[in-house]
């Protein structure tokens, strides 16, 4: 349904001279590559694999078919690859949904379960952790103040708070109009996602990002078969090619299919609160309505769907 | 002129904004005080969860009388053998109650008349299932955030069935400040780069430290 | 048939040449060799062979982008008098700004490539085949623009140049159009390489209405600075006729920009620390270390004194007339915009982070190798560029009258020359 909405965008006409291009272009290599299957060169891939990766189409541009191949190859290529098989699923957004998180900031001790258990769920690099922690200092926001590295025998530390930050999904996301090729937009549900075979890798989202929320793949991410979740989708935790950006994307795999995010289900202490939006009898619509928010860098209009509040 | 006038609405408004303020503050006390005693009051059905707020959406809260960890006290209790006199107690029993600023004891919240069961400060039988019940005669505010779902931890998917912890599932309601613990492992940098030890010392005055 | 004969005898053309030439060129390709072996090993491992981090997500060559879109801009400032004001003597040299534009631009867009982690997708950007996020992305608008410029610059001089080697007189009146669009297009591209970085509002450092003013009065210092040196090079290497007037222009323009782009630097200064708060942490990181971290104020110190001392060089009469002093006042200035706009613009962007951590970043070797390359394949393209421009522009290259009479003789020719080459 969303991917209709998408593709309408281009003439047909247009879009047939494209498809016919690039379909030339495909059968002409892959008559020359012939039926071989050279294992080995191009990366881990088959030769017909790096080629169909080389000339895949944008994500909203893929036709069901053409959707379908590409997830299968890329399991494949988690096979090839890391010696793991994983399911790889299309998660499209929910109708009627727009996500919201909140994060009571009285309850959060800075224990960082859900900083560990995101980079479970997501595959994450080991370089790579998508939720901050900021150790903050009590009677102040002042964010060069923060220490994310904090280590301590125990957490909360006196005189100190916490303060978890991670993509926004800013309903305004200055990320998205910074992308030069359009490989990052927001869906529907409010959920800034990254078609991860179509970034480029210039890194100007990242530049544009206020909130450090975007990170970059600067090897091939070192996923040790066993600890990879082989539970993937397309759009979220798969895993990443090199030289690409990716972000937290609310844990679509789970989200829309009615889960919480990991984070949520990780936070020991019912700091994190997820929800739609859209209605009105949902906890987060309660937070948001009963009790003092604040959002990070409100002024600077990117709209954040991520509040924080206090119990005190 | 009409700058002027502009100012004394503006002013006119803020009064009333703060008089109202004040009213919806002491109208929150008293709902806040006055919350278990009309349902005291009621006498109808105590203790059916969902009922201090029907408006909040439909839950269940996740067992605990099943875990391993909780005693059936009707072991050792028989009926009407409870002492109500506050004391040191030996054997079995939690020997501190780190919750009320000393003023509490066991049958603060227990039921010395019907052990397996809690009692409110209005004479309503809670099952132990229901012991929100209980921690709502004190916490009034933070039990209606738990029932619409603002405190308290969502264990069930965010939509459907709604399924949700007790209070004492993470306080302890005999030392309901929750324990401070290790932290998980610092985050990592780049692979190939080192962590910088650039650290602002702590100050922003809040006041001088 | 014409242009064939053009290209061939381009071509030629940069056979010929002295020792010193080809140990020129023998040595650029050195270099290349070296920055293209690293290069094979960033495309290998990644971008993790640099010093990047996910803190500061562009380093050493998105700097040397940032400069080098400067230098190409600034070739207007041979342009403008040249047409507007009609003066013959830069006009003369009009076409070693273009090549050096080109040049510039092509050197701006390697570093580009090098810096992205996947330049194998950089086909995405191609309008309809791709995805372009244009005019909502700016780094969509400066694809457009650089690769404009590029395509602007390249036509012009080849025009001038055919028409040349064909003997034509040139029609100012066909390619004065292009020429005022050359114009516009080139404070266009330094502007929306600003409005690359002062488009992001979460980076204080950037956000800021002064950084395109800036950006053009400091390209108008180092473009002409690198001008005046290279014309004077040419002149003396290869004794190409370079007007000292022409210079003297150069020399002005770059003495003006130079004291605007001071004041504009005080300008900054004082926005930034008379009342400082935390937009200023960027800037307090540059000029005198944040918590600690001060590795880039000696780079941004530098600078300042480079420029300040070159602008008293310039502006002072007996001084500037001395010629070692007045080279290494554009020597100077170079490297202190370099330093200015390159280091000293992208890097405190991201120090601290919007999440006020402070990571700091210097160049790494491969870095540093790379880049070395890319400066070598610009002095090697701009070499054989100018040695063709400028030997068809001496004459020394041009159509024989009878073209006929050329394909005929072409055979022959050849094969006399390779019978003179051994001896």
């Amino acid at each position: 349904m969303a991917r209709d909405k998408y593709t309408k965008k281009m003439p047909d006409a247009v879009d047939y001279y494209r498809r016919s291009f690039l379909k030339r272009l495909g059968v002409t290599t892959a008559a020359a590559v012939g039926a071989t299957y050279a294992h080995g060169a191009w990366g881990g891939k088959s030769l017909a694999d790096a080629f169909s990766d080389f000339f895949q189409q944008h994500y909203q541009r893929m036709t069901a078919e053409e959707l379908q191949e590409t997830l299968s190859r890329i399991e494949r290529k988690a096979q090839q690859q890391y010696g793991t098989g994983i399911t790889c699923t299309d998660t499209p957004p929910l109708e009627g949904v727009v996500f919201g998180y909140a994060i009571n900031i009285s309850k959060c001790k800075g224990y960082r379960d859900c900083v560990e258990a995101c980079a479970e769920e997501n595959n994450l690099p080991s370089d790579i952790r998508y939720i901050h922690v900021l150790e903050m200092d009590e009677g102040s926001m002042n964010l060069e103040l923060a220490d994310r590295y904090y280590e301590h025998e125990t957490v909360p530390v006196e005189g100190k708070y916490y303060l978890p930050v991670q993509c926004m999904q800013c309903d305004n996301p200055p990320c998205v109009k910074a992308c030069p090729v359009e490989a990052t937009w927001m869906d529907s549900d409010g959920i800034v996602v990254v078609d991860y075979d179509w970034c480029i890798g210039c890194r100007y989202c990242m530049a544009a990002c206020p909130y450090s929320a975007r990170f970059f793949n600067w090897t091939r991410p070192d996923l040790p078969a066993d600890r990879i979740n082989p539970d993937t989708n397309y759009i979220g935790n798969r895993p990443r090619p090199v030289g690409v950006v990716e972000k937290c994307h609310f844990c679509t795999q789970r989200t829309r299919k009615g889960r919480q995010p990991a984070c949520q289900e990780a936070c020991p202490t019912g700091a994190r609160i997820f929800g739609n939006l859209l209605d009105p009898n949902s906890e987060i619509r309660y937070v948001l309505e009963n009790k003092a928010v604040f959002r990070l860098k409100e002024d600077l209009g990117t709209e954040p769907k991520f509040w924080y509040f206090s119990d005190r | 002129m009409i700058i002027t006038s502009c100012y004394i609405t503006s002013i006119k408004n803020a009064e009333s904004a703060e008089g109202g303020r004040i009213v919806l503050r002491l109208l929150s006390m008293i709902v806040a005080v006055a919350t278990p005693c009309i349902i005291g009051a009621g006498e109808s059905d105590p203790g059916q969860p969902g009922q201090r707020y029907p408006e909040a959406p439909e839950f269940t809260v996740q067992p605990r009388k099943d875990k391993p960890k909780f005693d059936d006290c009707s072991r050792c209790h028989e009926e009407g053998d409870t002492d109500p006199e506050p004391r040191r107690l030996k054997t079995r029993h939690v020997r501190e109650i780190d919750h009320g600023g000393n003023r509490f004891w066991c049958l603060t919240c227990h039921d010395g008349d019907n052990i397996d069961y809690l009692r409110t400060s209005s004479n309503e039988n809670v099952d132990f299932d229901e012991s929100y019940l209980i921690c709502g005669s004190c916490h009034a505010d933070r039990q209606k955030d738990w029932y619409f779902g603002g405190h308290g931890k969502r264990v069930s998917g965010w939509q459907d069935e709604r399924v949700i912890l007790a209070c004492t599932e993470c306080h302890d309601p005999h030392k309901p400040a929750v324990k401070p613990r290790q932290p998980r492992p610092q985050p990592p940098v780049r692979i190939g780069l080192e962590r910088q030890e650039n650290h602002p010392p702590a100050t922003s005055r809040a006041w001088n430290r | 048939m014409a242009l064939l004969l053009f290209f061939r005898d381009a071509f030629r053309e940069l056979f010929r040449g002295s020792l010193l030439y080809w140990a020129w060129i023998v040595f650029l390709w050195a270099i290349i060799a070296l920055g293209g072996w690293s290069y094979i090993g960033q495309l290998n491992n990644g971008l993790v062979v640099t010093n990047m981090s996910n803190q500061v997500s562009w380093g050493f060559y998105i700097s040397n982008f940032t400069f080098l879109v400067g230098v190409a801009a600034a070739a207007v400032m041979l342009v403008i008098p040249a047409y507007i004001f009609d003066r013959k003597d830069i006009r003369d040299v009009v076409l070693l700004g273009d090549t050096m534009a080109v040049t510039a631009v092509m050197m701006a867009m390697l570093f580009v490539i090098v810096d992205i982690g996947r330049p194998d997708r950089i086909w995405h950007m191609i309008p309809l085949i791709g995805r372009f996020n244009f005019p909502v992305s700016l780094l969509a608008w400066d694809v457009i623009v650089l690769s404009g410029y590029l395509l602007l610059n390249l036509g012009i001089s080849f025009y001038l140049l055919f028409s040349h080697y064909q003997g034509r007189e040139v029609k100012l009146k066909t390619y004065l159009p292009f020429i005022m669009l050359a114009i516009f297009w080139a404070i266009s591209i330094h502007t929306v390489t600003a409005f690359l970085y002062s488009a992001n509002t979460g980076r204080p450092f950037w956000h800021n209405a002064l950084l395109a003013p800036r950006f053009i009065a400091s390209a108008f210092c180092s473009g002409p600075a690198l001008a005046i040196i290279i014309l004077q090079l040419v002149r003396k290497l290869v004794g190409y006729p370079v007007r000292q007037s022409a210079i003297d222009t150069l020399r002005v323009t770059m003495t003006v920009a130079l004291q605007i782009t001071l004041f504009f630097v005080i300008a900054d200064l004082f926005t930034d620390f008379y009342f400082e708060g935390a937009h200023s942490a960027s800037s307090r990181y540059l000029f005198f270390g944040l918590h600690g971290a001060a590795k880039l104020t000696p780079w941004i110190w530098s600078a300042l004194a480079l420029l300040v001392i070159a602008v008293t060089i310039l502006m002072i009469r007996t001084l500037r007339r001395n010629p070692v002093l007045f080279n290494i006042a554009c020597v100077m200035t170079v490297i202190g915009v370099w330093i200015e706009k390159g280091m000293g613009l992208v890097i405190p962007g991201y120090i601290p982070t919007p999440l006020g951590e402070i990571f700091e970043y210097l160049p790494n070797a491969t870095e540093v190798r790379i880049s070395l390359a890319i400066l070598a394949i610009g002095l090697l393209t701009f070499t054989l560029l100018a040695k063709v421009g400028m030997a068809i522009e001496r004459g020394q290259v041009r159509l024989r009258d009878d073209i006929e009479e050329e394909l005929a003789g072409l055979t022959n020719e050849e094969e006399s020359e390779s019978l003179k080459t051994p001896t």
